[in-house]
């Protein structure tokens, strides 16, 4: 049988309302990895808009937004052509508790605030290559 | 005195031979009165300390509520100096909401410590690194400083509140078992209270049942028992009110198949030990006794009899696969 080989990460679509956040994730990301394109929004209607646009690889994804939430602004992703399996990925400033109830919904991973911005492209780059794993092996 | 709270909610029951609620009182009254008594015993047999039920609210006072409330309930039952026993209900629902909001107080607090956090720790990491540019690092050294003071206000809003706290702006209630006792106490003497007293001297709810009301408690305990275990035959329990309420309490009981008969005055070690554990305070109150008797024999079969007192309450008590 042959197997689907691993794909490497592209495209990131971090979504965050803080601006200080989504400056320090994209340089993090950028100075460590120059091969990962950075995209970012500061809602969730915005992020909506980019993935219609274009699919990214993956979506990191801010729990407490304006307007529409993490858990609803999911929701709507999944509702696009473009986002129905794209893996996201909740990025939360809230407790283990609440994480514990996020870890159950439709995303591939909950990561915490504070987070290190240079080691945060090595982190997504794990969990899109475990997220593509259960596809590499079917 | 502390004062009574007006979210206490209490209520009191008593149950029948028929394990049905004859009397409710407080203000939970509404929704407990579709437990049946049965209910309300197993309960107090399976969890005699506290419990979270799904209580129902009446519509209209008239029809099954369609409404169904969980509730943190606390189920007691108490001593009465006059040999009764008191079963009380309390909604410890609002100080578990005190309890949720608290957590959910430290978990906003924590969540706004984090974020502002994230971005001055990842700034002074971004600072460390050598291959930025210097348009880069003002722009990390602005949103350090941002930041910072953003988490400067959030310390300054919980010294307010340290401020509010100790002058009594913010204050948390709780539900204490002497408020109950007064509370009920007004409650039910503006209305029918002729099975209802209260002692001041113990601090604590004294709302007396009569021995009728002991006695259905009772029933409604046993009859849960051996229903539990499959019970095939048929239960006499009699109950007898004393006469002299100074006089020591004789109580007899055994398996209900007749086997090993105790007698729980007896001085041997083994049988006083038995006692001793069903005495509150030096001196046995008749439901209390029972009542205990009940739950720590919850795997075994008993049969109670009293004797020497002048009042019989006799039951006998259908079987429970009948």
């Amino acid at each position: 049988m042959m197997e689907n080989p691993v794909q490497n990460l592209h495209d990131v679509l971090i979504v965050d309302d803080d601006p200080d956040i989504l400056m320090l994730a994209r340089l993090g990301i950028e100075t460590v990895h120059q091969d990962i394109n950075v995209r970012t929004a500061c809602s969730g209607s915005d992020a909506l808009n980019l993935i219609s646009e274009q699919q990214p690889d993956i979506v990191v994804l801010d729990l407490m937004m304006p307007d529409m939430d993490g858990t609803e602004t999911l929701h709507r992703i999944r509702e696009l052509p473009s986002g129905h399996d794209v893996p996201v990925v909740f990025l939360t400033a809230k407790g283990p508790a609440h994480q514990s109830w996020l870890e159950q919904s439709d995303c591939v991973a909950v990561l915490s605030k504070p987070f290190s911005p240079l080691a945060f492209g090595d982190r997504l780059k794990q969990v899109w290559e475990d997220a593509q794993q259960p596809a590499a092996d079917a | 005195m502390p004062e009574a709270s007006n979210d206490l909610r209490f209520a009191m029951v008593n149950v029948n031979r028929k394990g049905q609620v004859v009397l409710v009182s407080g203000d939970l009254a509404q929704e407990l009165a579709w437990y049946s008594g049965a209910e309300i015993t197993r309960l107090l047999v399976r969890f005699p300390k506290a419990l979270r039920v799904v209580t129902r609210a009446l519509d209209r006072g008239l029809e099954r509520a369609r409404l169904l409330i969980e509730r943190d309930l606390e189920f007691r039952l108490l001593p009465n100096p006059d040999g009764g026993v008191i079963l009380t209900v309390t909604d410890l629902s609002p100080a578990m909401k005190i309890q949720s909001e608290l957590g959910g107080l430290i978990s906003t607090i924590s969540h706004q410590f984090r974020t502002p956090l994230t971005s001055i720790q990842g700034a002074l990491e971004m600072l460390d690194y050598a291959g930025l540019t210097d348009a880069q690092r003002a722009d990390l050294l602005r949103s350090g400083r941002r930041n910072a003071a953003g988490m400067i206000r959030i310390v300054e809003q919980l010294s307010r509140w340290e401020m509010d706290l100790a002058t009594g702006r913010i204050w948390v209630r709780s539900a204490q078992i002497p408020q109950i006792g007064r509370e009920i106490f007004e409650q039910t003497q503006a209305g029918k209270s002729a099975e209802l007293s209260v002692s001041a001297d113990q601090g604590d709810i004294v709302v007396a049942a009569s021995p009728a009301s002991i006695a259905s408690i009772l029933s409604g305990l046993l009859e849960t028992l051996f229903a539990d275990e499959g019970f095939s035959g048929e239960i006499m329990m009699q109950v007898r009110h004393q006469k002299n309420q100074d006089s020591e309490v004789s109580v007899r009981l055994g398996h209900f198949e007749g086997i090993g008969w105790t007698k729980l005055n007896d001085t041997s070690a083994e049988n006083q030990r038995s006692w001793q554990d069903m005495v509150v305070d030096g001196q046995a109150t008749s439901g209390l006794v029972a009542a205990q008797l009940a739950v720590a024999s919850a795997e075994g079969k008993l049969w109670m009899e009293r004797s020497d007192w002048e009042t019989a309450y006799c039951f006998t008590l259908p079987a429970a696969n009948e």
